[in-house]
């Protein structure tokens, strides 16, 4: 019984797999959904070279807002960034205040219809969960630890660098897995603003109100965040299960 | 040798520790004892910098600690800590190989010493090697954590309150080991404790730190017989005092001939012992054996409580 959810999740991607190489072999299933005789399957493009494009921009914001939270919540921990603290919060939680259509709508006027506006909107949204991870794992550490490295004769640099980041990696990872989990269904939202994503099969959908185009986007994504989710959380217990000491 | 020379330390402006001076010689083992607060870490601390001093110097062979910056001062002095502090991402090997592996020793080598440590504490290295911290028990724990302190052969190790975290019979026996290490390294230790008893069976010397001053540094016979102040005695505990001293003397100190009955105790045995013995068995008289279970004389009872707890 323990397999089963193994058995799930490689059941789930062999489907997802199969969908996105030869959608028109699910038509007859789909077609339950069609409105009349109109199309079943997305045609306008590959729901392939979509599905790869949705991966593409969630994966580029992730990692840019990775390194730089990581970074900023690295910075704020040191002795001589502690000041900077409240101001780096407030910097990341403006970040996920703004409502990403929100962003969307302030950046197209500077940055012009596109990738850019879906890329910034999932940055800015990916920064907070990163950051807030990163914090509490520098400065939750167990203190005896730390004391350890200090007394073996650790410089700064390598306490940062083979104790501190280390130990916080699960907790990192925890962050990045809400992030890039929150990305990937927001990063819909960027065919709004012409970003090719998976979005763009969505809203065809709604347009010409035909709900099988809506229920092969929104299950695409939907299959891609909880495999995604599920990896990430295996890799994440894993790392954690040496460190639980 | 560390030579500490009116060395004070602060805190937000209260006083932590106040102009101590005391040497601890090579090959020294010295106890810390005091209550929480007394300033015992801070002293201890302040010998590999984790706490820099604020007036007086700390001196270690004759040269000033501040003259290398604080890693580098760090790397030359084992530090064992209560909690162990062991890196939990790191296998025992390499938690052991930390400092080695920071002096930059080759690979072969610091495995070669991680061995040597392991088997040293009674660890058999096929087994723990490649084990986890969190995969190991409390005393396996603290004992890794000693080997780490002393994985390049530092000339000193610096402990606090190292047993704190173990159960009293294992702390009884991480005692004794620690002793023989000792005597068989040589190695000159400084360890904190609040525990009377424990400074008392493993010092050489014991300084008894009170509200931030060093109120006696002395032998432990001298600091029972002696006590520098009411602090001291209270510490002791004055009902405790006769059976401690009666622990620095052994049975083969007062052997006398002629023969008694009851089962024979050991000369090496320490007359605290023996009085448990003579308790035990009932009797005003023993006879005591050598190594070889031989009888060699006997004790009394009398010349015990006459001699026992006396000055020699």
């Amino acid at each position: 019984m323990k397999r089963l959810p193994a058995l799930l999740r490689i059941l789930a991607f062999v489907c997802l797999l199969a969908f996105l190489i030869s959608p028109t072999s699910f038509a007859p299933l789909l077609s339950m959904a069609a409105q009349g005789n109109g199309p079943v399957i997305y045609e306008r493009q590959s729901l392939w070279v979509l599905a790869l494009q949705h991966l593409g921009i969630v994966f580029a914001a992730t990692i840019v807002a990775s390194a730089i939270a990581v970074a900023m919540a690295i910075f704020v921990t040191r002795r001589s960034g502690t000041e900077l603290l409240p101001l780096a919060r407030s910097v990341v939680n403006i970040g996920q205040t703004f409502p990403p259509v929100a962003v969307l709508a302030l950046a197209v006027p500077a940055t012009g219809f596109g990738v850019v506006p879906t890329f910034l909107a999932l940055f800015l949204y990916a920064m907070l969960p990163i950051f807030e991870n990163t914090l509490t794992g520098l400065s939750t550490l167990p203190r005896d630890v730390q004391e350890a490295a200090k007394g073996v004769g650790m410089t700064g640099t390598q306490r940062l660098f083979s104790v501190e980041l280390p130990l916080c990696l699960p907790l990192i990872l925890a962050g990045i897995r809400v992030a890039v989990v929150i990305s990937l269904s927001t990063a819909t939202i960027g065919s709004t603003v012409a970003a090719p994503t998976l979005g763009e099969v969505i809203i065809a959908g709604l347009q010409s109100n035909n709900f099988a185009y809506v229920l092969q986007g929104a299950v695409v994504v939907a299959m891609m965040a909880v495999l995604i989710h599920d990896a990430l959380y295996a890799l994440e217990r894993r790392l954690s299960a040496i460190r639980s000491a | 040798m560390i030579e500490i020379e009116n060395v004070s330390k602060r805190y937000n402006g209260l006083p932590a520790v106040k102009n101590v001076s005391m040497t601890i010689r090579a090959h020294e083992f010295v106890t810390i004892v005091g209550m929480s607060g007394s300033g015992k870490t801070t002293l201890l601390r302040m010998i590999n910098r984790l706490v820099e001093v604020d007036e007086g110097t700390i001196k270690i062979d004759g040269v000033d600690n501040r003259d290398v910056s604080g890693p580098q001062l760090r790397r030359s002095i084992g530090y064992a800590i209560q909690q162990h502090g062991l890196f939990p991402h790191r296998s025992v090997a390499e938690n052991i190989g930390t400092v080695p592996g920071l002096l930059g020793w080759t690979v072969e080598k610091t495995g070669e010493r991680v061995d040597e440590l392991l088997s040293l504490f009674q660890l058999d290295p096929a087994i723990y090697r490649d084990r986890y911290p969190h995969e190991l028990s409390g005393g396996q724990q603290q004992r890794v954590g000693v080997a780490r302190a002393l994985a390049a052969r530092p000339n000193i190790l610096l402990m606090d309150e190292p047993f704190g975290a173990l159960d009293p019979v294992i702390r009884n026996k991480a005692r004794e080991d620690l002793q023989k290490i000792q005597q068989q390294l040589g190695t000159t230790i400084v360890m904190v404790t609040h525990d009377m008893e424990e400074a008392l069976a493993l010092g050489h010397r014991i300084a008894i730190m009170d509200g931030g001053e060093l109120v006696q540094f002395a032998e432990p016979a001298d600091v029972l017989r002696n006590p520098a102040s009411e602090f001291v005695e209270s510490l002791v505990g004055k009902g405790e005092k006769p059976f401690r001293l009666l622990a620095f003397a052994s049975v083969e100190d007062l052997i006398e001939p002629g023969e008694a009955s009851g089962s024979p105790i050991s000369g090496q045995l320490s007359l605290r012992d023996a009085l448990a013995e003579f308790v035990a068995q009932g009797k005003t008289s023993l006879p005591v054996k050598d190594e070889n279970a031989r009888i060699v004389g006997q004790i009394t009872l009398d010349s015990l409580v006459r001699n026992g707890s006396g000055t020699p």
